[in-house]
């Protein structure tokens, strides 16, 4: 039967179609994209979401194009300014109520947005070498970081809210190492060749990190560093009882071994030019950090015995010998102050005392850094300053310093300290070390000035690295003023990718993705988690304060195998399963939706994770039925359904019981495959010890594979998803001979395939029966002999 | 033949007002003397602020109606007029009152007059001739063309022609078709269906049997809400009697053409009344509106085709087949036609059920009809349409009701309703009233409809709560507009109706609200103050021994003073006090402090 043909304007385009035919099939064949929630080509059309809207000349209002047919002489207009704005404000106003986090609060925190849910969970079902593969997605140095790390992650883990964080950091070390101390470490794979070049001045951490994922897309990089060995204040800022050198060396080999060219002791403006390496490379990269000292500027700080933090530490650890008094002062509350002062009591000292000009609440040092020195007796006083410093000869004599209050913020937020009148006092000391903050030289990049700003700091893009110069892009704490180590990784990393967009003659842009998060509609509150059990962190082992005092060994110890597990078992899991497949997500970037533009009430719901395999966040249901519909309409069953009105309207498994004891659900798994967010998702079970499940879900990128079901003999379309070598799901296929129908068995009875081959089968008790060649074919079904 | 017949007005507005009471003692009396009297109920008569009405029709035809008949009333009206034959002058609801003389009764013709549970006085009064007419004299298509040369529109909202909607059914393809009643009548405070079918149930039943016959229908459904059990009992009577007389049934009058009607109690959801929702409801499923196309013209209850009609547009297919089409669409404007029934309520002299012809101008119906307002306020607004219409200020009074000219203003002719408003009634409180209404009846489907409205009525508290910023009405504007253009049903398409007229006709309220904290009506608790008027207060403590919260301090005979921390603003004080001495004000409270 031909189908009538009718003629239409689409657009701007006139168009011949057969009658009969929704618009939005219409825009599909002409590769207009029109976003839709609550359209389902295995359903009827609805209309609920209102998001799929066009014009129509002639039309009452907007219609959805996912119902509404196509008319001889048709006027139609899919994307003009008033479709999307509306569209967009439908979007807003699902995402107004729709309460869920896209990504975790530790993801987000953390300055190279390392997906730290994905490999605690891995962790947890015991994925390690997953979970390795997951951190070095974002940072090349996870052994290092796992050590020195100040673990903003850690402070924004909603764990605070229950009892403690989860020890993220640890648990990086934990894998990491695992790795990195096995013989046979992780190597990344490569794209081809480019034959593109790329210069990196500065073998830090940016630098390293850059010409990490630079190398791994094929582009032939070379570092040039100014010291001896590459790792820059990882190597030559951190004092070795926190960075054991072996670690630091091995890592960065890790890094190098890909194909990277190595040139040390190269120094810009002495030993190369900047304008020089223009010409040589397809592009260049600094990272050449902020090396230089603060001074105190108060009388008499040019004595040798007053010393420069960075400068201490880096003779220090360079194994150079350095003077140092009984009794030292550390001016300053940074970490470089609080390794400067260990170091010094490591050193012999006998008395050493951190001053610092604000409180504890203020210090930048990282708060388990502070315990640790004041455990292993440094003295740390609060809200006083250096005034000046008094010599007798050649030795010191004392400290001048006066008391300090705080007074109005400042532009940091933070409240600004000043001087108590007449409250100075003196305190003796032998050797006073200044750390009260770093600058670049940049001196050697005088020569390119467009690159500089009028204080002589380079000023380059925050998220891009790019400079003022085309080709030239910077990274680490040149870029950003000192700073933590993964933030000058993160930067690596953000460079490289501006070196791939510019070698590609695209301008170097910051990707950005929309992120649904809770705090932006409803702060979340330690109430939300009243019924989560409270577990205590695990302790690491460390070095006593007595044992580590006096010597430069490493005093945290790492976690073992059940610790790592038990721990990383304690993350709630705060980002939602469907991360890499909302709809919803995806269409609020692509219409630039605010979640909080029409802010009001919000809808709480607990999350229902009574049902075996699929878990249910009615907070994050945008009520377009698919599931109800899909559950009654295709499956015939109707276990799911609406309740209340209005604003209230909620969907619930019959007589809004628990999923898990609704009785007429036969687990088929269609409601999820319907679900166009995350408020239906399937509990991957990759972590399965004795064919039951444990462990976490984790959202993870997946490949798919198109095949068939192998369970029984229909052999229903499916597709096989993987992440690495890990099944993680099968999902439904719309083709023959199920058209998207799936039973139990083949959706969510596959968690065996995961199990390793040496590990015991069990009996339908749950007891490991005996391996043997033929009980395993037989459980295939193929028939033996005995 | 009596002496004398006594009517009592029996819809729910005379019960309420206690008519059972004087339907007794008349009852009584007639017992007593049973060849002078006889007693008899009937619907709504119509002016239902003098609710219980009771009219005496002497033998010689002459009719008295008298209004408020308490129990000492009525032992008058037997004392005096039954056995003095004195009528009781000051009592009477007089005819010629422009109540009665402004309006023109097609659909509540019988209403008043007959017995609604006496089949033989529906009869009397023609009825059943119409049915008969179309079933022997016309063709189901001649029908239709009556129906279509009669300009009647659907007196359920949207005013849809009849004839032709009826044609479409009609033109449909199926073996099996439905005819249903809409009598789930969800506005708040509209009536009218719920008199009609209290009070001339038959009508409404030969309309629809009519309609059946019109689309070839042999199934019929009437959707009555469930708190209309008088309705729903008299509905029940009626079907009995015209199926024991064969009009109703197999083979009616033994025409061939059959017809079964089947009664639906419905649970109440506003958003059922929604043609494609009530369907949902009569098959058993969640009420809730599905996309149209298909209309239930080719797609309806059960996938047949079904038309559904209002009660009051059934109402009105006897009359039009009694005297023409076009004798019909003599009466009314030129695309409104025939007559429209209001419920006309609020702070109205004279309210009740009346029934104007379409071009009636709003003033003549609420001034002359209704008498003007009460304790003669202001004129503030009128309310029609209920949560789907607009409120029409004082300027806009000449507007003649009908479709277009309503729909022109902003508000819509709807169901309805009309609720009178004078000075004392805040806008925008009104605007959040109608609102939090549609909000909580959002069958939750539309993203605009379900969390929209919530917004936006999200806003109005804000506003009447002294919160509001002037953003905040661009915000209403802007969501307002996209609710009424991407919803899927008339819930949420009208559902931005009231705030978008009190924006238009009222923003300097708004402003008021959000800019001078200030409510001019003095309504919204949050902008108020309570205050004791020195010069009137006499330290009688009255106030102090109502006011709950013992926010009233003084002692006798001294000056009180109210405590604005302790006061909840209930006004307790005000009622009691015989002096003034209480005064509200509004406008004096600082930002900062109202929480
Ligand atoms: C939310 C909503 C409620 C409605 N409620 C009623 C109602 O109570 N009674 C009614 O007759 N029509 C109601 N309608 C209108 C019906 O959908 C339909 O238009 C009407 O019954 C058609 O009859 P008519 O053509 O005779 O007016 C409602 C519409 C909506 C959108
Ligand atoms: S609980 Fe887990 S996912 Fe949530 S913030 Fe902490 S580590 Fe991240
Ligand atoms: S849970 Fe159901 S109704 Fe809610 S978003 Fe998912 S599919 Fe739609
Ligand atoms: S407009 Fe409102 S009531 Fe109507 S279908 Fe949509 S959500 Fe339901
Ligand atoms: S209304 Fe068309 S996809 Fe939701």
């Amino acid at each position: 039967m031909s189908k009538k043909q009718v003629s239409i304007d689409f657009d701007g385009r006139k168009l011949i179609v057969p009658e009969g035919k929704t618009i939005l099939d219409v825009a599909e064949e002409q590769g207009i994209k029109i976003p839709t929630l609550c359209h389902d080509s295995r359903l009827e059309p609805y209309g609920s979401c209102w998001v799929c809207i066009v014009e129509v000349e002639g039309a009452r209002g907007f219609v959805p194009s996912c119902a509404t047919k196509v008319r001889g002489g048709m006027v139609i207009y899919s994307g003009n300014e008033n479709v999307k704005s509306a569209r967009k404000m439908a979007l807003e106003l699902i995402l107004s109520n729709h309460y869920g986090d896209c990504k975790p609060p530790c993801t987000l925190t953390c300055p190279s947005n390392i997906d730290i849910q994905g490999y605690v969970g891995l962790i947890a079902d015991r994925k390690f070498a997953e979970a390795l593969k997951l951190i070095k997605k974002d940072n090349p140095f996870p052994s290092v970081c796992g050590r020195v790390c100040p673990r903003p992650c850690e402070d924004a883990c909603r764990r605070n809210l229950v009892d403690e964080p989860v020890a993220i950091d640890w648990l990086k070390r934990y894998t990491a190492d695992l790795d990195l101390f096995s013989g046979k470490s992780y190597d990344p794979p490569l794209t081809p060749k480019t034959g593109r070049r790329a210069a990196i001045i500065g073998g830090g951490p940016a630098g390293l990190s850059a010409a990490y994922y630079l190398v791994q897309a094929g582009i032939d990089v070379t570092v040039f560093e100014g010291m001896e060995k590459a790792g820059g204040m990882l190597r030559y800022g951190i004092p070795d009882y926190r960075m054991p050198r072996d670690v630091l060396d091995l890592e960065i080999n890790t890094i190098l071994r890909l194909g990277i060219e190595l040139k040390t002791n190269m120094r810009l403006g002495r030993d190369m030019e900047l304008s020089d390496l223009k010409k040589d490379y397809d592009a260049v990269i600094l990272a050449i950090g902020a090396w230089k000292s603060r001074n105190l500027r108060v009388a008499g700080e040019n004595h040798r015995d007053v010393l420069s933090g960075i400068e201490f530490l880096r003779d220090i650890t360079m194994g150079k010998d350095v003077r140092i008094g009984k009794r030292v002062a550390v001016i300053g509350g940074g970490n470089t102050a609080i390794d400067a002062a260990r170091t010094s009591l490591r050193l012999g000292a006998a008395e050493v005392s951190i001053f610092y000009r604000r409180t504890r609440n203020e210090m930048p040092a990282h708060h388990t850094e502070i315990d640790d020195a004041i455990a292993e007796g440094i003295d740390i006083r609060y809200l006083v300053a250096p005034v000046a410093v008094e010599a007798d000869g050649d030795s010191l004599k004392s400290i001048e310093l006066v008391k300090m209050e705080l007074g109005e913020r400042d532009a940091s937020g933070r409240r600004r300290p000043v001087p108590v009148e007449g409250s100075n006092f003196k305190a003796p000391v032998d050797t006073v070390i200044s750390a009260i903050g770093q600058y670049a030289d940049s001196l050697p990049l005088e020569v390119m000035e467009e690159l500089l700003d009028k204080r002589g700091y380079l000023k380059g893009d925050e998220y891009t690295g790019a400079t003022a110069v085309e080709g030239v892009f910077a990274a680490g704490d040149l870029l950003t003023g000192p700073s933590i180590a993964i933030r000058a990784i993160a930067g690596g990393k953000y460079a490289a990718r501006s070196v791939l967009q510019y070698l590609k003659g695209k301008t170097p842009e910051h990707q950005t993705e929309f992120l649904s998060k809770k705090d932006d509609l409803l702060p979340v509150v330690s109430d939300d988690f009243k019924d989560e059990n409270r577990i205590p962190g695990e302790k690491m082992k460390t070095l006593s304060p007595e044992e580590r005092k006096h010597s430069f060994k490493e005093i945290e110890l790492g976690f073992t195998e059940e610790q790592a597990v038990r721990e990383a078992g304690r993350c709630l899991e705060c980002g939602c399963q469907d991360l890499y497949e909302c709809k919803l997500k995806e269409y609020a970037r692509d219409y630039n939706a605010v979640a909080a533009r029409f802010l009001g009430e919000v809808k709480k719901h607990p999350v229902d994770i009574s049902h075996p395999f699929i878990a249910r966040e009615p907070s994050k249901c945008i009520l377009c039925a698919r599931c109800i519909r899909i559950c009654l309409e295709v499956q015939g069953i109707g276990a799911l359904g609406y309740m209340y009105r209005g604003f209230s309207s909620l969907v619930v498994p019959s007589f809004d019981v628990p999923f898990g004891e609704e009785q007429t659900c036969i687990s088929c798994g269609q409601c999820v495959s319907a679900c166009p967010v995350g408020a239906l998702t399937e509990k991957i079970q990759l972590g399965v010890k004795n064919g039951i499940s444990i462990g976490k879900t984790v959202p993870l990128k997946e490949r798919v594979e198109e095949g068939y079901c192998s369970r029984c003999s229909v052999g229903c379309s499916v597709e096989y998803r993987y992440h690495g070598p890990l099944l993680t799901r099968i999902t439904d296929r719309n083709e023959a001979v199920n058209y998207g129908k799936m039973c139990k068995k083949g959706r969510f009875e596959q968690s065996f395939l995961n199990i390793p081959v040496s590990e015991k089968p069990i009996d339908a008790n749950g007891n490991s029966i005996e391996f043997s060649l033929s009980c395993r074919l037989k459980s295939t079904g193929i028939p033996v002999k005995e | 033949m009596p002496e004398y017949e006594i009517i009592i007005g029996f819809g729910s507005c005379g019960i309420a007002a206690g008519a059972r009471r004087a339907f007794d003692i008349f009852a009584e009396e007639a017992e007593k003397s049973s060849a002078k009297i006889s007693v008899k109920p009937t619907g709504c008569i119509g002016a239902c602020h003098r609710e219980p009405l009771v009219g005496v029709r002497e033998s010689d035809g002459k009719q008295y109606l008298y209004g408020e008949v308490d129990e000492k009333r009525a032992g008058e009206i037997i004392n005096r007029h039954i056995h003095g034959g004195e009528v009781i002058r000051d009592w009477l609801v007089k005819p010629d009152y422009p109540y009665f003389t402004k309006q023109k009764k097609i659909v509540l013709a019988n209403s008043g007059i007959i017995d609604p549970e006496n089949m033989d006085e529906y009869i009397k009064v023609k009825g059943y001739k119409a049915l008969k007419k179309v079933l022997f004299e016309m063709t189901p298509e001649e029908l239709i063309e009556d129906i279509k040369a009669s300009g009647l529109r659907g007196r359920g909202g949207a005013g849809f022609p009849t004839g032709l909607k009826w044609g479409f059914a009609r033109n449909s393809m199926g073996d099996k078709k439905y005819m249903i009643c809409n009598a789930d009548e969800g506005d708040p405070g509209a009536f009218m269906d719920r008199s009609v079918l209290e009070g001339d149930p038959h009508a409404v039943l030969e309309g629809m049997i009519i309609g059946a016959y019109a689309i070839g229908a042999d199934e019929g459904f009437i959707y009555v809400r469930a708190e209309y059990p008088l309705a729903i009992k008299r509905l029940n009577i009626a079907i009995a009697q015209a199926k024991a007389k064969g009009l109703l049934g197999d083979s009616i009058m033994n025409s061939g053409f059959s017809f079964n009607v089947h009664i639906k109690e419905g649970a109440g959801a506003f958003v059922c009344g929604e043609e494609t929702a009530l369907m949902a409801s009569i098959e058993g499923k969640r009420g809730m509106p599905r996309l149209r196309p298909p209309y239930p013209a080719v797609k309806g209850l059960w996938g047949a085709p079904t038309n559904i009609n209002n009660v009051e547009t059934l109402a009105n297919v006897p009359a039009i087949i009694r005297m023409g089409g076009h004798v019909y669409a003599e009466t009314g404007t030129e695309k409104s036609k025939g007559t429209k029934v209001f419920a006309l309520a609020g702070k109205i002299k004279r309210g009740g059920m009346v029934e104007v012809p379409m071009g009636t101008t709003l003033r003549e119906v609420i001034f002359d009809i209704g008498g003007g307002i009460q304790g003669d306020k202001k004129f503030r607004a009128v309310q029609l349409g209920g949560p789907s219409g607009g409120c029409i200020p004082g300027s806009l009074l000449d507007t003649p009701v009908d479709y277009d000219s309503l729909t022109s203003t902003g508000a819509i002719m709807g169901s309805g309703g009309m609720v009178v408003m004078d000075e004392s009634t805040c806008m925008v409180d009104v605007a959040r009233f109608f609102l939090s209404f549609t909000q909580n009846e959002s069958c939750g489907k539309c993203t605009f409809c379900r969390i929209g409205t919530k917004r936006m009525l999200e806003i109005l508290e804000r506003i009447t709560m002294g919160h509001g910023g002037m953003e905040d009405i661009d915000k209403l504007e802007e969501l307002a507009v996209k609710i009424k253009v991407a919803s899927l049903c008339a819930l949420g398409q009208t559902a931005p109706n009231p705030v978008l007229t009190t924006l238009k006709y009222f923003r300097e309220e708004y402003e008021d609200h959000i800019l001078r904290k200030k409510c001019p009506a003095k309504k919204c608790k949050a902008l108020i103050r309570f205050k004791v008027v020195p010069e009137n207060c006499t330290g009688c403590t009255l106030c102090v021994r109502v006011c709950p919260t013992g926010s009233v301090h003084g002692e006798r005979r001294q000056i009180h003073e109210i405590d604005p921390d302790l006061c909840i603003k209930c006004g307790l004080c005000e009622e009691a006090c015989h002096f003034d001495a209480i005064e509200i004000t509004t406008g004096d409270i600082k930002a900062g402090v109202i929480s």
